[in-house]
C-alpha cells in the first residue's frame, strides 16, 4: 500500500467518495531545465528513452522529462497490474480518453504539440481523493492514438518502461560467477543507465554460480529466466520503482478490509494453479581459476605459412577470432611475445619470420564462445598472427541437474500438476541441487493445495498495491487474500481486483537465533 | 428584484428579460452509483463535475428578442466557444458561467413572426 495519509483513506471510506485524477505527458519529450542531469547528450541511447544519468539523486531517469498537466481534458482513464504464479515478470498497462473537442491532440492540426502526436511519449497518470491525489502509473505511450472523430475524443494506450526495457538489447555482455538475480537485475539495469534509486531489490535466495549474456541479448528474456530460477516477481510499482521480490517474501498483514460495505461483487474459484510436481534440468557450471582458455599453437615441425588466415596487412587492422568451448568469466588481453601466466600471440612474417615488434592489440570482444582481440600492424610488410593463447578463468560444465519433487498426496488428489507442463522448466541458473530443491520444495509446499482465487468489485482505496494483503470479510468468508490484479477504471467507476488467498509460511533462517520456532525456509 | 439573464460573447453581451416564470434550475453531474453486496449506496464523485442546467421557456418573444438568443446559439457553434451566462435577481446568482445553448421549437403564432413557448436549455459546460 502507498503511503498516504490518513485523509486520503478516510475519503476513500466515504459513503459519498470525492474522486480526483490527473494526467501529465511529456509530447516533446524535452528534458526538465530544472533538474540536474548528466550527460545524456552524448549518451549511445539518446535515440531512446533510456540514457545514463550521471546522478545519484532519488530521480528516475523518466523523471527528467518536462511533463505539461492536461488533467482538464481527461473524460476516462484506467490502468491495471497483474501478477502471475509462481513467478512472473509483470508490466503495467494504461490507457485514457482526452477530450478532442478542439482538434488539441489531432496529429497534424494547428495545435502546439501537432507535430508530436507520435508514439513513445511519456505519460503519468495520477489518482486519489479530493485535493490528495497519488502517482498510480508511470510509462510510455504505445501507438499514435485512436481519433473519435465522431465524439471528438483521443484515445491512447501505454505500458509502463519495464515494457520498454524488456524490449531492448543487452549493450555489453554480463559475466558473473556466484552471485544472486538482484545483483544480476542491478548490472542490467545499470546498462541501461539507470541509478540504484530507480529500483527496489529483495536479496535473492538463489546463488548462480555462472551467468553469462552476450552482448545483444534480450534484456526481457534474460530477466525471465532469472525470474523463473528465483521464483520471484518483478514490475514497477506506480511511482515508477521497478520491484523484485523472492520467493520468499516477508510476511505480511493485512491493509483493506473487503466486506459487504464496500464490496459490488464477488465470485470465488477454487482449483487454480496447483502444482504438486516441479521437474527442472540445468546444467551446472562452475567457474575455474586462471587456467588456458584456449591455445592455437604453432606446429614446431612445420613454420611455413601456407594460408593467408590471420593476416594482418601492412599498416592496418585486422581481427582473429578465437573459438572457446566453454564461456569465460574472464579473459586477459593478449599481448605479443609468450609469456607464462598470461595471454599472449605470436606474429611472423609471411616467409614464416618472427617479428616482435610493430603488432600491438587495440581491443577485443567477447561472447558466449567467441574472443576476438583487433590487431594493428605498424610494420611496412604483413603479417600472420600464427599463435594464440588465452588465459582466463572459464565456466565449465561439472554436472547436469536433473531435478524431479513430487507430491504424493496431491497427486492422489489432483492427478499431476507439473510447473512448466510436461516438459518441465529448462534454466541453467538453478546453479545447484540445493537450489532447485529449496525452489521446487518452496513452490510444491504453496501450490499443492486448493487456493482459492477472488475476483471483486470493491469501493477500493487508490493506495492499494499489487501483491498488498486483504482481509476478506464478505459473504460469510473469513480469510486473508494476496491481491494478484488490480485494474481500476475511473469513468465510470470501477476497481476491479484478483487475489489469490494467502497462506504465509513463518519460515525461520538458519542464522538467526529463533530457529526453533516455526519451519526452516527450504 | 427582478430576475435578468446576461448572455456574453465575443460579439456582444445581451439582457433578457424573464417575465414568465418558472426558470428551472438542476443539477448536472458524473456520478456514478452503486450498489454494495448488502444494498448500500456508494456514490463516486468526480472532480469538476457538479454543474448546472437551466431552463427556461418564453411564453412568447417578439422575433427580434428571439433571434438574440438564436444569435447566441448560432455563435457558439460557428465559433467553438461557448457563451457565458449570469442570473441576477436570484438568492445565489449564477455568474459568468459558459453554457451550451439548446433550443426547443420556433413555434410562430402570427404574421409578425411572434414566437410561443420556446423553450431555452443552458447546460453548464
Amino acid at each position: 500500500m502507498q503511503t498516504v495519509t490518513s485523509q486520503f483513506h478516510d475519503n476513500a471510506n466515504k459513503d459519498l467518495v470525492p474522486l480526483a485524477w490527473g494526467n501529465s505527458m511529456s509530447f516533446t519529450k524535452q528534458f526538465d531545465d530544472s533538474i540536474t542531469f548528466g550527460s545524456y547528450d552524448v549518451s549511445q541511447y539518446d535515440s531512446g528513452d533510456l540514457f545514463a544519468p550521471n546522478t545519484d539523486d532519488s530521480l528516475n531517469f523518466w523523471d527528467y522529462y518536462k511533463y505539461v498537466d492536461y488533467s482538464d481534458r481527461i473524460m476516462d482513464m484506467s490502468w491495471s497490474r497483474e501478477m502471475s504464479f509462481p513467478y512472473s515478470v509483470s508490466a503495467a498497462m494504461a490507457d485514457f480518453t482526452f477530450n478532442n473537442t478542439d482538434g488539441f491532440f489531432t496529429p497534424g492540426g494547428s495545435s502546439v504539440i501537432a507535430d508530436y502526436i507520435i508514439p513513445k511519449r511519456p505519460v503519468r497518470l495520477q489518482a486519489g481523493y479530493k485535493n490528495d491525489k497519488i502517482q498510480q502509473f508511470i510509462g510510455i505511450t504505445g501507438n499514435t492514438p485512436t481519433i473519435d472523430e465522431d465524439k471528438k475524443t483521443v484515445s491512447f494506450h501505454a505500458t509502463d518502461f519495464l515494457t520498454e526495457i524488456f524490449a531492448l538489447n543487452l549493450i555489453h555482455i554480463v559475466a558473473m560467477a556466484n552471485v544472486t538475480v538482484d545483483e544480476v537485475l542491478a548490472a542490467i539495469f545499470e546498462q541501461f543507465g539507470m541509478s540504484s534509486s530507480s529500483y527496489v531489490l529483495a536479496k535473492g535466495r538463489n546463488v548462480i554460480p555462472f551467468v553469462f549474456f552476450d552482448k545483444g541479448k534480450n534484456a526481457g528474456d534474460a530477466i525471465r529466466d532469472l525470474m523463473q530460477s528465483e521464483g520471484g516477481h518483478l514490475h514497477i510499482d506506480e511511482t515508477g520503482i521497478i520491484r523484485f521480490e523472492t520467493r520468499l517474501p516477508q510476511v505480511d498483514t493485512p491493509v483493506y478490509t473487503v466486506d459487504d460495505e464496500n464490496t459490488f461483487s464477488l465470485t470465488r474459484s477454487g482449483q487454480e494453479g496447483i502444482i504438486n510436481s516441479v521437474k527442472i534440468t540445468s546444467v551446472i557450471r562452475k567457474v575455474t581459476d586462471y587456467r588456458d582458455v584456449y591455445s592455437r599453437l604453432a606446429d614446431p615441425e612445420n613454420q611455413t605459412v601456407s594460408s593467408d588466415v590471420n593476416v594482418i596487412k601492412s599498416g592496418s587492422s585486422g581481427a582473429v577470432t578465437a573459438e572457446l568451448d566453454n564461456p569465460c568469466l574472464v579473459i586477459e588481453e593478449p599481448t605479443l611475445g609468450e609469456v607464462a601466466g598470461a595471454s599472449w600471440f605470436t606474429a611472423v612474417t609471411m616467409g614464416g619470420t618472427p617479428v616482435t615488434s610493430g603488432v600491438s592489440v587495440t581491443g577485443h570482444s567477447e561472447s558466449t564462445n567467441q574472443y576476438t582481440i583487433f590487431i594493428s600492424n605498424s610494420n611496412s610488410f604483413d603479417v600472420q598472427i600464427n599463435q594464440l593463447y588465452l588465459w582466463g578463468k572459464a565456466a565449465l560444465i561439472v554436472n547436469t541437474l536433473n531435478y524431479l519433487a513430487q507430491d504424493a498426496d496431491s497427486i492422489m488428489k489432483y492427478g499431476v500438476q507439473q510447473l512448466g507442463g510436461d516438459e518441465g522448466i529448462t534454466n541453467d541458473f538453478f546453479g545447484s541441487y540445493g537450489n532447485a530443491d529449496s525452489f521446487a520444495e518452496t513452490i510444491i509446499d504453496a501450490y499443492k493445495d486448493l487456493n482459492p482465487t477472488i475476483e471483486a468489485e470493491i469501493a477500493g482505496d487508490l493506495s492499494l498495491q499489487l501483491g498488498d494483503v486483504i482481509d476478506l470479510q464478505a459473504r460469510g468468508i473469513d480469510e486473508d487474500y494476496r491481491i494478484t490484479s488490480i485494474a481500476p477504471t475511473m469513468y465510470p467507476w470501477k476497481y476491479a481486483i484478483k487475489a489469490r488467498r494467502y497462506n504465509p509460511r513463518e519460515y525461520s533462517y538458519y542464522d538467526i537465533t529463533e530457529y526453533d520456532v516455526g519451519i526452516y525456509a527450504p | 428584484m427582478p430576475i435578468l439573464l446576461k448572455l456574453s460573447d465575443d460579439t456582444t453581451t445581451e439582457t433578457l428579460q424573464l417575465p414568465n416564470p418558472p426558470l428551472v434550475i438542476s443539477d448536472l453531474n458524473n456520478d456514478v452509483k452503486n450498489r454494495t453486496l448488502n444494498n448500500a449506496l456508494k456514490v463516486f464523485i468526480y472532480p469538476g463535475a457538479d454543474k448546472l442546467i437551466i431552463k427556461h421557456t418564453w411564453k412568447y418573444n417578439r422575433i427580434d428578442e428571439y433571434d438574440v438568443i438564436r444569435g447566441f446559439r448560432q455563435r457558439q457553434r460557428s465559433t467553438g466557444k461557448f457563451p457565458k451566462l449570469s442570473i441576477t435577481g436570484l438568492n445565489d446568482d449564477v455568474v459568468n458561467l459558459p453554457v451550451n445553448i439548446e433550443m426547443g421549437d420556433k413555434n410562430i403564432i402570427d404574421n409578425c413572426e411572434t414566437t410561443e413557448n420556446v423553450s431555452v436549455t443552458f447546460e453548464g459546460a
